[in-house]
Order: C-alpha cells, then structure tokens, then sequence
C-alpha cells in the first residue's frame, strides 16, 4: 500500500515564562507567546495554555543536564488534535532556571485521520513559519501543509515480551477509560507509543492521546491521554492505583486480556510481518466504509480472518473465505464463537460455506463446529431452510427424538 | 508499649511569583539541617530534620543541593501543589522537654495565586490548612502596591476557605539583606543581625526576640502607608510578623562582556555600563547564611505546642 501525500491545515501556539508575552497587561508569567488567531477567545486556547503549564524537572535531573523532551498528543474541546513538545528554556525573567517552551501544533481530525494519524505531523513544521522566539510575541497565521508517511514499525516492539506487548496492545487496540502508564526509558517509550500507534487501523489512530514525560503533578492531567510515559517510578504521577502500569524494565503488565485480534498482532508483530498488518488494515478500512466493490486479496489464515471479525464484526462476513477446513478454523480461534456462527448461518447456505472442494472430513468438522456455536434457533432456523441438503442429514434431529425427550 | 504520634501540622505558603516562597523552603531547610542540629544538638535526643515523602526530598532536599552549588531553586511551575513532609525530632521547648513534629508544606504557585477558580480547584487542601503564611518581598515595589496586593491575597484566602478567619496567619518579608542598608530597617533589624541560632537554654529568649520583632513589623506595617493600616486591620489580632532573608545575600547575575558579578538589583553592569542581558541566569556568590528564617518554623512549632 503506497503513501498518498495528505494535505493538513495546521494551527500554531506557544507558551514560555517571559516578561511579556501575546497579550498584553498579563505581566511576566507562562503566558501564551505566539498564537494562530482562529484560536484567540477559545476554549481550545484555553486547554492548550492549561496543558502547556505542565513541566518539571527533578533536581537530579537538572543538574546533570539530562532535560527531557516531553510529546504530547491530545484532544481540543473542538474536536481538532494537537501535537506538543516541551523543553527546558533555561532561565526565566527572574534569572531562575526551570522556564520552559512548549509549542503547539494544532490540526483537524478529518486531516489527521486521512493523513495517517499523529505521526503525519512533526514540530519541524514549525520551521515553515519562521519557528518561535518566546520575546518576540506574535501571531503565526495557519498554513497548509504535507503530511508525512506513516510507516508500520514494530522494530520496538517486537524486542518486547509476548505477554508484556499482548497487555499492551490490548489496550491499544481497545483502550477504555483508564490511562496506561508505561515506566521506562523516555526515548524507548516513545518509540513504542509511536510504534503502537502506527499498527492501528488508520481510523483509530486517533485513540490513543498520549504524553511522555508525565511527571508527578501531571495527574491532573490524566483524563486527557489514554497513554502516558515516565522514565522511572520516582518520577511517576501520583495516584498511580488509578493507571494500568506497564514496568519495561521488569516486563511487568496489568495481564489485559487479549482476544484473537491481538494475538494475531503478537504473533505478526514478532514475525516482523509488517505488510500483513498494512493488509489487516486496510481490509478493516474496508469493512468499516462499506468498500467492499474490489476487495483485497487476502490471504488464507484462519486468524487472519479471526483478527477482521474480532475488530469488524458482521461487516467482515462479505470477505470471509469459502471453505469448510478454514471457517471450521476460524470458528474455533475466535474469542466467543456463537456471534460469528449466527452471522454465518444468517448469510450462507451450506454449499456456500462449504465451498466446492472440501473434503467429507472438513465439511464434517464445519457443521459440528457450527451446530455447538450456534444459537439453537438460529441452527434450526438453518437446517429447517435447506430440508433436502445431504450435508446436514447427520446432523439433523430425527423426529422421534423430539418425544424421546 | 505507649506510642507517641507526632504533632501535625500543614502549612501553605502563599506568595506572588519570585517573591521568595520557594527559596524560603530551601532556606528553611537549610537552616534546620545545618545550624539548627548543631545548635540543638543533644545526646538523647538530637534536633533532626527528615523528609518524609518524595515531594518533601525534591522541594527540601534537592532545592538545597541546588543552593551547595551556588544555584537558585528553579521556578515553580504552575502545577497543583503537592504535600511536602517534614519530620521533626528533638525539637526544644520553652519547659525543656524534647518533642517530635511533622510540618507538611504546600507552595503554592505564584502564578496561581491570583486565579480563584485555580485555587478553588487545584488547593483543595486549603480549608484544612493550620497555617497561612504570606511572603511578600518589600524591594522591588512601592509599598501602597505591596500593601494592596496583601490585602487583596488575604481577601482572597477568605473566599475560598471556609472559617477562614480562624486559621494562624503568619506575614513573612523576604529578602532583608537587600534592606540592611536603608535606615528604616537598619534601627529596626540591626540589633538581630547577624543571625544566630539559639541553643536549647535561650529558646524563652529567643521567643521573646520574634514577639518583639513581631510587634516592630506590625508597627512598621500599619505607619508605612495608609494602605498598610488596611491590611493590618483585616488580619486577626494572633498575626505574627517575620522579617528573613533566605539567602543571608543578594543573588547575582555575571556581566557578558566584563564578567563582573552584578547584583540582582541592578539592570545594569555598575562595572563596564552593559545592560543586563534579558533573562541572565542568577547565581549566588556564597554558600547561604540565612537571616531569621527559623522564625515562621518556631510559630508553628508553638502553635502546635512542640515548642
């Protein structure tokens, strides 16, 4: 699947500690220091000045010199996105150290998600609109610009262990309400939240908001990211009950419990099988949009077909295969069998499902799987339809059984 | 087997940006761990200083490693403040006897200070705060300015604190070294200066020092201006003055061009005439010698009678 170049339309902010910052009668403080005026009196101005206050330092951290970069990713009360990075800028105006510069870049979703999701867009792009001085305020009018590709890499996260990167796929591929919080090496966190992100479908990649560098106070912040890393527990917000923790230096996960879409990932992930993600993908693209006119050619994998039920559900019964051998497969490496059976027996009549070659074996093997999947109803339902299919005599219940019982 | 829990209590510094609160901490610190165990020494039961909990050893103890290196604490950033513990043991008191305190700390951000509604959402600690201490530094503005700003803060407080009244204020000045100089402070502060912190047997005399250094700052307070009788009258009669300088010296900033150490208080190099570069990093000169900044510790340690 080639990249087709995307076109965003991207905001701008920036906050710093200065003596006087884009609006005046503020006085020295963190205050706003360049600003796209669509934003100017809006509640996403307001969020984006709120998140940007958050930034610490310990102590030990600053006097060796070691400053993290902290990445954010989050959603505005619009519904536009945006893309954060915070660094240390030395002193402020009372000559103490501990200022920072955190900028902004602010983008719709539609133009996210068609540009591939967060990692389109890079704070380089600040560099096309002259970057940012803290004492010279000014407004940055918003520009139209490329999105850059979104490769799958899992060169990360296939060094993680099975269990460990299962647990957190999960809650990638269905995130919920808690925050993860992933305890490790900044620069490898951030690696693997960008790496988990880009093994999503296109469309989900917007789930995941995130944050490195979540220092201790910025448990406030939790309810805005999904995904938030520290370098070590000393640094970790507090409250750490309420998140999912993920220790990579112990390989210690909260044990999510993963369905055959994840452990299809697993399994491909460290394979290092990246264009059958690319291909798992766009196929659950496809399922979802209804695109179904020229669908791809998919390959003939009972968990690869697992994994498109387990994340489209019904939609992915049009490119389900004919065969008795594979569906009697994927009956059985599904997380709850009786759904895909119902929607089996809804849409197909034996031949069909069987297919033309399968053996007497196969076909025998598929029925039975489908008659203990199946709702009662539905099966009856189904044998009742086809009275004269020879492959469901064996399964059919004679009728003197009916006063046997 | 008796157990003992210490005296707690919970104090909330609260401030304008660089007005001193942070540094205040430091020097507290400082002072305890330094001069405060040697002069408080004992046998049985030595003066200690601990930091009971992660935020305490960041804000005590790494702003004071900060200080060892002739650095300034780094600025606060407006974040909701955390509790910052400190365990006292062999605290002194006026009858003798050896008692345990734990103090928590809230610093608040200076910027936050003014934002009620930052307050009312990110200081809910506020209503069970024990102690109010206001650190204003009186160098940089007029005073009628400094007044109203002590006024409208403790206004503030009142709004959003239920009984607020009936909590311990304590109203701390900051930065004196900077002061010791001009006459008005010179008569009222030279008798105290320089700072020595007291041995177990002269804790009675000691006290008596800051309730008369008390009352002299209250007067100073209420002839100053018009504005400062405002703020005087709206504090409780209980409202105890202090007058410290965290630092013992005024930090500095180094010239770009002739490299002469400049004082902060000068926008200019007093050596070659340079202009102070915009947000020229400040360092200290010498190690810190803190002037009184054990007092707002000694009050609370008497009002939770540890002391």
């Amino acid at each position: 699947m080639t990249h087709t170049q995307s076109s965003l339309q991207a905001l701008f902010h920036a906050s710093c500690n200065v003596e006087c910052g884009y609006f005046s009668g503020r006085g020295r403080g963190f205050q706003t220091v360049a600003v796209s005026e669509e934003l100017i009196g809006t509640e996403d101005l307001k969020r984006l000045e709120d998140v940007a206050t958050y930034y610490e330092v310990s102590a030990d951290r600053r006097a060796a010199g070691d400053l993290p970069v902290k990445r954010t990713f989050y959603r505005l009360p619009s519904g536009k996105y945006a893309l954060g990075e915070t660094v240390d800028w030395g002193a402020g105006p009372s000559g103490r150290p501990g200022n920072y510069l955190a900028k902004h870049v602010i983008v719709d979703a539609p133009d996210l998600l068609a540009a591939g999701g967060p990692s389109a867009v890079t704070m380089a792009i600040w560099q096309e609109v002259g970057g940012v001085d803290p004492d010279q305020p000014r407004a940055i009018p918003g520009i139209r610009t490329a999105g850059l590709p979104v490769p799958v890499d899992v060169s990360e996260l296939s060094q993680l262990t099975p269990p460990f990167l299962g647990s957190l796929l999960a809650h990638a591929v269905y995130p919920g309400e808690r925050t993860a919080l992933l305890v490790g090496d900044e620069a490898r966190c951030y690696r693997i939240i960008q790496q988990l992100i880009s093994v999503l479908p296109p469309s989900d990649r917007l789930s995941i908001p995130y944050s490195t560098h979540f220092y201790r106070a910025c448990d406030f912040l939790r309810p805005h990211f999904r995904l938030v890393s520290v370098r070590s527990w000393s640094e970790a917000p507090s409250g750490r009950q309420a998140y999912l923790v993920f220790d990579l230096e112990r390989s210690q996960d909260p044990s999510l419990p993963i369905d055959a879409s994840v452990r299809w990932l697993v399994d491909t992930i460290l394979g290092g099988r990246t264009e059958e993600i690319q291909l798992l993908n766009h196929t659950i693209e496809c399922a979802r949009h209804g695109n179904l006119q020229s669908p791809p050619q998919l390959p003939d994998s009972a968990a690869f077909y697992a994994a498109l039920w387990e994340r489209v559900g019904k939609a992915s019964i049009p490119l389900l295969p004919q065969g008795a051998a594979l569906l009697a497969e994927l009956l059985g490496a599904v997380t709850a069998s009786r759904p895909l059976a119902d929607a089996l027996l809804a849409t197909g009549s034996p031949a069909e499902l069987c297919g033309t070659a399968a053996s007497p074996d196969a076909v025998k093997a598929l029925m039975t799987a489908l008659k203990g999947a199946a709702t009662p109803h539905a099966w009856n339902q189904w044998t009742n339809q086809w009275p004269n299919e020879p492959r469901l005599s064996p399964f059919r219940t004679p009728a003197w059984a009916f006063w046997k019982r | 087997m008796r157990f003992f829990k210490p005296r707690e209590r919970t104090v909330a510094i609260i401030g304008y940006p660089n007005h001193g609160k942070t540094v205040f901490l430091a020097g507290l610190f400082w002072d305890s761990f330094f001069a405060l165990s040697e002069s408080f020494d004992d046998p049985r039961n030595p003066y200690a200083v601990r930091a009971a909990n992660a935020r305490a050893a960041e804000v005590f103890f790494g702003n004071a490693i900060t200080l060892s290196r002739m650095q300034l604490p780094p600025s606060s950033p407006r974040t909701p403040p955390e509790p910052a513990l400190l365990e006292f043991s062999g605290v002194p008191g006026v009858d003798g006897r050896r008692r345990k305190a734990r103090v928590v700390f809230y610093d608040i951000p200076g910027e936050a200070v003014t934002d009620e509604e930052w307050l009312l959402n990110n200081a809910p600690f506020l209503p069970k705060t024990d102690d109010i201490l206001f650190i204003f530094d009186p160098t940089r503005a007029d005073f009628s300015e400094r007044a109203l700003q002590a006024a409208d803060l403790r206004d503030k407080i009142l709004r959003i604190v239920p009984g607020g009244e009936r909590k311990n204020y304590i109203v701390v000045l900051s930065k004196m070294d900077e002061l010791r100089d001009e006459n008005e402070w010179a008569s009222m502060i030279a008798e105290y200066w320089p700072d020595h912190s007291p041995l177990p047997n002269q804790i009675d005399t000691y006290v008596q020092d800051m309730e008369r250094l008390s009352r002299l700052l209250r007067q100073w307070w209420i002839d100053r201006a018009h504005g400062g009788r405002g703020f005087v009258n709206q504090m409780p009669p209980s409202t105890r003055y202090c007058a410290i300088s965290s630092l013992g010296c005024q930090p500095a900033w180094r010239c770009p061009e002739c490299s002469h150490p400049q004082a902060d208080s000068l926008s200019g190099c007093g050596h070659c005439g340079t202009p102070r570069p915009r947000n020229a990093p400040l360092v200290l000169g010498a190690k810190p010698r803190p002037f009184r900044v054990r007092d707002p510790l000694f009050w609370v340690f008497r009002s939770m009678r540890a002391m």
